[in-house]
C-alpha cells in the first residue's frame, strides 16, 4: 500500500497563482479596453443619429414586419410617408397590401415575341421608385434584357448593354430577366437575419428596416435580380411614383436589397404589373396559377414552355415560352 | 405603273378622295364659277359660301348621307398609371384624322366611286398604303366589296368595323386561339376580373392590316454606370473597371475603336 497521493497538486507559490500586475500585462490589458471601447463607440454611433433627430427610438426598436402588431404598422407606415416628404418633397399613400386567398402569381414572357425594346425596363423604373441620376440611368431597374444569339440559349454570350440603331436584330433574340420569385429561393435561404421571405402568393419579399445590407442574397440569387442601395437613393420629385407599398416600392433606405415583386402594390390590388402594361408587342403574361382557367395556365399547359436554369432547381414562377 | 397627265376628270377623282369630302364640293364649286365666268380669286375665297348657294347645290351630284360610326383608339388601361407608357405600336394615320375631327368613313368616298377589285392603271389613292400582306393583292381580299365601311366574310358577308378580329382569324386561326384565351396581345387593366376591368388591344391597333410585320423601333438606352459613363475610352479601358467599361460601350455598327476622349455613351448628361 503506497502512501503516495493519486492526486498530487504541486505546490505553488502565491505569486505563481495570481500573477501581480507588471508592466506586460497592464499594456495588454489597456489595449484591450481601447478596442473595446471603440467598438462600443462604433456600435453606438447610430444613436448620434437619434440625437440629431434623424431617426426615432421607434425607429431603432422596430420588429420584424412578420412581428409587427397593425397599430406599429400603421405609426411606421405614417412615419415612413412624412420621412419621404421630408426627404424628396412628395408625400406617398404607403399602403400595406396584403396576399390573396386562393392566389399564386405567375409570369409568362414570349421569347418569339419580345423585340428588346427595353420599354418594361423602363416602366420598371417609373413604377418602382429606383434611386437615378436622370431618365437614361436604369442601371436599379429589376429587368436586365438581354440580347442573345440565335440557336441557343447561352446566357454566357448574352449582352445587357446593346444599343443599336433599331431592334429586333436580325441574328439575335432578346430575353428579359428578372426576379422569378423561386418556390425554393436561394436568396431567403441564405438571409442572416430573415428580412426577406416568399409570401403566401409567391411573393419573395424584403423587409428593408430589417435587411442589414450583407448582400448574400445578392450573391445567391441565380438571376441577378437583386440591386443594392450603395447611395442614399436620387429621385427627382416629378418622378416619384406615390402610390406606394410596405414591401415594394417605397423608396428605400441607404444599404438595403430590393427587387423586384411583380410590382406587388398593383398585382395585389388586381392590376397588371407595370412590365406589362407597356410591353409593345404583347410578349407578357400574368395570372393567377391556382386559377385553372387563368392565361398563366393556357400556357403552362399549351405552349412551348422553359425555364431559366432549370438544373439549379429554384423552381420559377417566372416562364419563358415560345409561340413557334 | 405610269402616272397619267392630269386630265379634268381624272383630277376630279384624285383630289377629293385624298382632301375629303369637303375638299369634293369645293372643288366642283370652283370649277363651276369658273366656267360660269366668276372671278377665280374671288371664289377660292369664297367656296364655303359657294356651296351654300343653290345654284352650286343644283350643278353638283347628289351627296349621300351616310351615318358616321366612332373610330376612335379605345383607351388601353388605367387612367391612373399616367406614369406608363401604353401607346401600341402601330402608327395609326387614319386614326390621327380622326384626331384632328375628320371622320373615318370610307363610304363617305366610295359610295361616289365604287371600288373595282383591281385597275388596271395606278392607284390615284391611298398611295400611302403598302400592301404586302401575305399573298393579298387585292383590296377587296379584305375590305367588303359594296360597303367599304365594312370587311368581307368567305360567304361574302359583312364583317362590321368592330369585328375586325373575325377577319384576321380567317386566316389566322391559331392566333385568335392565343388571342381568345388571353395570350396574344397585351392585356391592360386588371388581372382579376373580381376587382376591375381588363381591356383587350384588337389585332389591328397593334399590327398594320396592310404590313403586319412590326416595324423596327430604336430601343430605349441601356442601363449604365453613371460615374463610369462619363470617362473616356482610354482612361475606362486603362483602369482596373476595364471589364464595366466595355459594358458600357454602345454596341452600334462601325463603332470606332479611337473614339476622342468623352462620354463613351450617347446617353451621358
Amino acid at each position: 500500500m503506497s502512501h503516495e497521493p493519486e492526486n498530487s497538486v504541486s505546490p505553488k507559490t502565491i505569486e505563481q497563482v495570481y500573477q501581480p500586475m507588471n508592466r506586460r500585462t497592464f499594456l495588454k490589458g489597456t489595449a484591450a479596453a481601447m478596442v473595446g471601447m471603440a467598438g462600443l463607440v462604433a456600435a453606438l454611433k447610430p444613436l448620434l443619429a437619434l440625437e440629431r433627430g434623424e431617426v426615432t427610438l421607434h425607429d431603432l426598436l422596430q420588429k420584424h414586419y412578420r412581428e409587427l402588431s397593425p397599430a406599429d404598422l400603421e405609426r411606421i407606415r405614417k412615419s415612413l410617408e412624412a420621412k419621404c416628404e421630408a426627404e424628396y418633397g412628395v408625400r406617398p399613400t404607403i399602403k400595406d397590401l396584403k396576399p390573396l386567398d386562393g392566389v399564386g402569381f405567375g409570369y409568362a414572357l414570349n421569347l418569339t415575341r419580345c423585340i428588346g425594346c427595353r420599354k418594361c425596363a423602363h416602366a420598371c423604373l417609373a413604377e418602382n421608385n429606383q434611386s437615378r441620376e436622370d431618365a437614361n440611368d436604369i442601371e436599379m431597374s429589376y429587368i436586365r434584357v438581354l440580347e442573345m444569339n440565335k440557336g441557343a440559349i447561352n446566357l454566357e454570350t448574352s449582352n445587357a448593354y446593346y444599343d443599336p440603331e433599331k431592334v429586333p436584330q436580325k441574328d439575335k433574340y432578346y430575353m428579359p430577366v428578372q426576379c422569378h420569385q423561386c418556390a425554393q429561393s436561394p436568396c431567403t435561404k441564405v438571409c442572416p437575419v430573415q428580412a426577406t421571405w416568399q409570401e403566401k402568393d409567391g411573393l419573395v419579399v424584403v423587409d428593408y428596416n430589417w435587411c442589414i445590407g450583407c448582400r448574400y442574397c445578392m450573391a445567391a440569387c441565380p438571376y441577378d435580380a437583386r440591386r443594392f442601395n450603395f447611395k442614399k437613393p436620387t429621385i427627382k420629385p416629378e418622378a416619384i411614383n406615390r402610390e406606394q407599398s410596405y414591401l415594394s416600392n417605397r423608396i428605400r433606405p441607404k444599404g438595403v436589397v430590393e427587387k423586384c415583386t411583380f410590382c406587388l402594390q398593383r398585382t395585389r390590388a388586381g392590376k397588371y404589373p407595370a412590365c406589362l402594361e407597356v410591353c409593345p408587342t404583347g410578349a407578357r403574361v400574368f395570372g393567377n396559377l391556382l386559377d385553372p382557367n387563368s392565361e398563366i395556365n393556357y400556357i403552362l399547359n399549351n405552349k412551348r414552355v422553359y425555364i431559366l436554369k432549370e438544373d439549379v432547381g429554384t423552381q420559377p414562377r417566372f416562364y419563358y415560352f415560345f409561340d413557334k | 405603273m405610269t402616272q397619267r397627265p392630269p386630265t379634268a376628270g381624272n383630277l376630279f377623282v384624285s383630289a377629293p378622295i385624298r382632301a375629303g369630302f369637303l375638299l369634293v364640293v369645293s372643288a366642283g364649286a370652283v370649277g363651276w364659277l369658273m366656267l360660269s365666268g366668276a372671278l377665280p380669286a374671288r371664289a377660292a375665297e369664297t367656296n364655303n359660301a359657294a356651296i351654300s348657294t343653290a345654284d352650286a347645290r343644283s350643278s353638283l351630284p347628289v351627296l349621300p348621307v351616310v351615318p358616321r360610326p366612332p373610330a376612335t383608339q379605345p383607351e388601353a388601361g388605367l387612367r391612373s398609371d399616367t406614369h406608363l407608357d401604353k401607346t401600341p405600336p402601330r402608327k395609326t394615320v387614319g386614326l390621327d384624322l380622326v384626331k384632328n375631327g375628320w371622320t373615318y368613313n370610307c363610304m363617305e368616298c366610295h359610295k361616289l366611286f365604287p371600288a373595282r377589285w383591281h385597275y388596271d392603271r395606278a392607284l390615284n389613292e391611298h398611295k400611302d398604303i403598302k400592301l404586302e400582306h401575305g399573298n393579298n393583292r387585292f383590296c377587296l381580299n379584305c375590305h367588303h366589296p359594296t360597303n367599304h365601311n365594312a370587311f368581307v366574310d368567305y360567304d361574302g358577308a359583312e364583317i362590321a368595323q368592330a369585328d375586325v378580329v373575325l377577319l384576321c382569324a380567317k386566316c389566322h386561326g391559331t392566333t385568335y386561339r392565343d388571342w381568345k384565351a388571353g395570350v396574344h396581345g397585351r392585356a391592360n387593366g386588371y388581372w382579376n376580373s373580381a376587382m376591375g376591368d381588363r381591356t383587350r388591344l384588337r389585332c389591328i391597333q397593334c399590327h398594320d392590316p396592310h404590313f403586319p410585320k412590326f416595324q423596327a423601333m430604336k430601343p430605349l438606352p441601356p442601363l449604365r454606370y453613371p460615374s463610369r459613363a462619363v470617362k473616356g475610352d482610354d482612361e475606362a479601358a486603362a483602369g482596373a473597371s476595364g471589364g464595366h467599361a466595355v459594358m458600357t460601350q454602345p454596341h452600334g455598327q462601325g463603332q470606332p475603336d479611337t473614339e476622342p476622349k468623352g462620354p463613351t455613351t450617347s446617353h451621358a448628361p
